[in-house]
């Protein structure tokens, strides 16, 4: 009997917890349709935002872009090889890197990364009563600090991923040349990648950039500003956002993956 | 127009029962702050923490009665109406609260930046005859865990004051301050009375209520719970 009321006890906190996000991402996205959600001060933080969740993160993703684009070359190598398929090479890097590996690396990327750091400093900012000196000025810390950070991590997110999708497209043909795999023509990889492309896999790629996003910023955001005061719940806060931000991106991840291929 | 008589502050009867130990409640609160005005509220130096910024800002409902700014009840303002009301108030509260993201001249900016539209040479500008004017010669540009916690509570001074606010809410303005920095916040207060600007002064130092221009305002004292006006030669 214990089981089962702890189980339905956990359960309510999770659905309350799943509810609460969706509200305030709701409200975030009511107030963003607003002219009053975009005085001077707000447009720098999202500016602020983009710098550090997206160009100071350019440099890692590029990185791993890199190495996924090896790694692909490389196993499609073994493989395409066996079957005598090494002209499908730009087939594979689409399936691989374009509809599954890129938005969800990114996103994790950008979770460890910036995620942390949001929930950090806002529950600092909560702790040291800075939200309450916000709000006493009559600047809404929905707008100044949760939109802003929304706004920030989605675009961060969406161009990140564009990046490393290209970039480890490019290196993977640079890769591929050097092992003697797959076309050697510039022109016939581009097209070779660029026709598997269809018109649900730049929905899915959309989706699975913007989505996970905005629920990784309100996640964070949520987590970082519902502490009730003590230095010591921060740590827990920036855990708890990662874990829900993690949880969050695996399911639309699915989600999306699943009706794309309906 | 502008009416001088417009009542910017007012408690009607409020009673505010606190929820946690840490704040004091009181019954009874009754004032009304014109343009221009001054109140001061004395509280006892061991008494805990006392919303009465939270309250005139809104932040806080009242237990029992109404605050009303500008004549509206905070209740009744819609989310935005808020903002911008509070974006009239300048606030020195008791426990010094800068962003730290930003910088010193930043935070100070902020308010003015976020509300209105005028130019940042422009609020730079006020925002340095105003640091003069409380006895500093420059508003640091660094974070504020670089600057010394005094000249930190000074500068919170000019953050409160800059734009010409409806309102200041001082609450202990003076602690931790500069030595004389009494006499600055005073000189500061003086100016921001003849520009239009209604001031709630809340401390519990004597020396506070020794400055010259405190004969002009209404005290009142918050005793055992209770709200008290006092007559002026009590103070």
């Amino acid at each position: 009997m214990w089981l089962v009321s702890r189980t339905g006890a956990d359960f309510i906190a999770r659905l309350h917890t799943i509810c609460r996000t969706a509200a305030v991402l709701w409200a975030a996205l009511r107030l963003m349709v607003t002219r009053e959600a975009w005085p001077r001060t707000v447009r720098e933080q999202i500016g602020k935002q983009i710098l550090f969740t997206g160009y100071e993160a350019l440099g890692l993703t590029l990185l791993i872009a890199a190495a996924v684009g090896v790694s692909v070359v490389a196993q499609g190598q073994v493989w395409l090889s066996r079957f005598g398929q090494s002209d499908m090479l730009g087939s594979l890097l689409i399936a691989v890197i374009f509809r599954e590996a890129g938005p969800l690396l990114v996103n994790f990327l950008v979770i460890a990364r910036s995620g942390t750091a949001i929930v950090t400093e806002l529950a600092t900012m909560r702790v040291q009563g800075q939200v309450r000196m916000l709000d006493i000025q009559g600047i809404d810390p929905m707008i100044y600090l949760v939109i802003s950070r929304l706004i920030g991590v989605t675009i961060s997110v969406v161009c990140l991923t564009m990046f490393f999708i290209a970039f480890s497209l490019g290196v993977g043909f640079l890769f591929g040349l050097s092992m003697e795999v797959g076309t050697r023509d510039a022109i016939v990889f581009i097209e070779s990648v660029l026709k598997p492309i269809r018109f649900s896999d730049i929905v899915s790629l959309l989706a699975k950039t913007i989505l996970p996003g905005l629920l990784t910023g309100v996640i964070c955001c949520v987590e970082g500003l519902s502490i009730q005061g003590l230095s010591t719940e921060v740590p827990q806060a920036a855990t708890r956002a990662v874990v829900r931000s993690i949880a969050a991106l695996l399911v639309v991840s699915a989600l999306v993956s699943l009706l794309a291929h309906i | 127009m502008t009416d001088a008589k417009q009542t910017i502050l007012r408690f009607e009867a409020v009673d505010y029962r606190a929820s946690s130990e840490s704040s004091s409640s009181f019954t009874g609160a009754s004032l009304a702050l014109a343009r221009g005005g001054l109140a001061t509220v004395h509280i006892d130096h061991d008494s805990e923490h006392v919303p009465l910024a939270d309250l005139a800002t809104g932040l806080l409902d009242p237990t029992a009665g109404r605050v009303l700014f500008g004549e509206h009840d905070w209740r009744t303002m819609g989310p935005f109406e808020q903002a911008a009301a509070r974006g009239r108030i300048g606030c020195v509260l008791e426990q010094p609260s800068w962003v730290s993201s930003l910088g010193v001249l930043q935070n100070i900016m902020l308010r003015e930046r976020h509300h209105t539209r005028r130019p940042d040479a422009e609020i730079a500008h006020e925002a340095t005859q105003l640091c003069r004017l409380a006895g500093l010669k420059s508003i640091p540009t660094v974070r504020p865990d670089r600057v010394r916690s005094r000249e930190l509570r000074m500068l919170e001074w000019v953050r409160a004051f800059l734009g010409n606010p409806a309102l200041v809410i001082l609450v202990f303005p003076a602690r931790d301050a500069l030595s004389g920095a009494c006499t600055a916040c005073a000189q500061l207060v003086e100016r921001a009375r003849v520009a239009g600007t209604a001031v709630l002064w809340i401390s519990d130092r004597a020396e506070d209520w020794r400055q010259p221009m405190m004969a002009q305002g209404d005290h009142f004292q918050i005793k055992d719970e209770r709200w008290i006006p006092l007559n002026r030669e009590d103070v």
